[in-house]
């Protein structure tokens, strides 16, 4: 174990070192957009968009008229932004990062929308977007809290191996921003099903899983439960954190974490009639291969 | 629901060889009618549903409230989205918190994972 832990923490704590080093040249973009839609929301509506750089901040309240498109101001420069499609209620916006009058670059690349916030769910994290800007490929990551109402979208050099989690202050919970390391455990540079290390504790450490780490998962990184949503090709890891902030939390975490339902956990007592009549019990499908699948017709 | 084909291949694929699939339907009672046309007309009926609406056990759905019985079994199963696949191997452990069928890739992994736990290969 003491030797497992070693041989993670060593890569680990370098390429940290790395990062504080190239954090000067580092730029985040957070692109959040929150939409006040009025019943005909294709004509009229009101986005924030708010751009954080370490050299500058910017935010700006965009109004699309009803040939939905708009600007705001990034770097000196203006950048058209165009609503590309909806899907539901939710917008996909195009902005026009370098700014040289067209989306072809820039444009969002592919969109992912697996988990449109309905209403005010919570919970979720997914990719909104992939773009490039000056030849790096970024990802537009919507994550949310359990314990915060709003969502936050941060983007992520996904070229690199490593990057920052920057959570911003909200609903009197201090700013935090966590180092994220993509553990390269293949050694093939891709990337690709490998661990995530995250400093979620903010010591200095970058914990890491003791197990290998696959998409789907739900994993307990520090104190945090953390859920891996995707890898894609680039290596960039896109997860949801539960986190909590005091220590008589994380121990009910912990407690509850111990019922839950995770990979390698024992699968809940269960047991119901079925559609034709029939008796089902968790009991009775001891010793067998199950698939439960949860589903909807919506 | 975009699950659902690639369940119906696999379940035809892997029952005679050991493995069971139930389907944990979370429509409202109001869609009971759209549920059953489903499950007869499309060859999803062929394996067990546990119609979570209709379930009264548990604290919430003696109080009466609504779609009681379906929040206690996806929050004891801690299900966060929709659609959820779980693969339990024989210990009752759970392999796979998602099974995913959306593309080939995805839907080979999730046949390999099943090959596994069945002691196929």
């Amino acid at each position: 174990m003491k030797n497992t832990l070693y041989s993670v923490l060593v890569p680990a704590l370098t390429i940290s070192i790395m990062l504080m080093a190239s954090a000067a040249a580092q730029e985040t973009i957070k692109v959040k957009t929150d939409y006040r839609v009025n019943k005909d929301y294709r004509k009229y509506m009101k986005t924030d968009v708010r751009i954080v750089g370490l050299a500058h901040r910017n935010s700006a309240n965009l109004k699309f008229t009803e040939d939905q498109k708009s600007e705001f101001t990034f770097g000196g420069k203006k950048c058209g932004v165009e609503i590309a499609d909806f899907k539901g209620e939710k917008p996909v916006v195009k902005i026009d990062f370098n700014a040289n009058g067209d989306f072809e670059d820039d444009e969002i690349i592919k969109t992912y929308n697996e988990n449109t916030r309905r209403g005010n769910s919570k919970n979720h994290g997914y990719i909104q977007s992939f773009f490039q800007r000056e030849g790096r490929q970024y990802a537009l990551i919507w994550v949310s809290y359990p314990q915060r109402a709003n969502s936050y979208a941060f983007v992520s050099d996904v070229g690199s191996s490593h990057g920052k989690l920057s959570l911003p202050e909200r609903n009197g919970e201090e700013k935090l921003d966590v180092d994220v390391i993509l553990h390269d455990s293949l050694a093939d540079g891709s990337f690709k099903d490998d661990k995530v290390l995250l400093d979620l504790d903010r010591n200095g450490v970058i914990a890491s899983t003791s197990e290998r780490v696959d998409v789907g998962e739900t994993v307990l990184i520090g104190q945090s439960i953390v859920t891996i949503k995707s890898v894609d090709e680039q290596g960039l890891v896109v997860f949801e954190i539960d986190r909590r902030k005091d220590d008589s939390k994380g121990r009910d975490l912990l407690v509850e974490l111990a019922r839950t339902p995770l990979k390698g956990n024992q699968i809940p007592v269960f047991d119901f009639i079925d559609q034709n009549g029939k008796k089902v019990s968790s009991k009775d499908l001891q010793g067998k291969v199950v698939l439960i699948d949860f589903w909807g017709t919506w | 629901m975009l699950d659902m084909p690639a369940i119906r291949e696999l379940h035809q694929r892997y029952e005679s060889k050991g493995l069971v699939v139930l389907g944990f339907n979370s429509d409202k009672k109001d869609d009971r009618e759209k549920v059953m046309k489903l499950l007869q007309g499309s060859g999803y009926g062929k394996w067990s549903h546990y119609l979570m609406a209709d379930d009264i056990k548990g604290d919430e759905a003696k109080a009466g409230k609504k779609n009681a019985a379906i929040n206690s079994v996806t929050k004891r199963f801690w299900v966060k989205g929709w659609p959820t696949s779980f693969l339990v191997g024989k210990d009752g452990k759970i392999i796979s918190r998602r099974l995913r069928f959306y593309n080939a890739e995805q839907k080979e992994k999730s046949a390999k994972l099943i090959e596994k736990a069945l002691g196929l290969k």
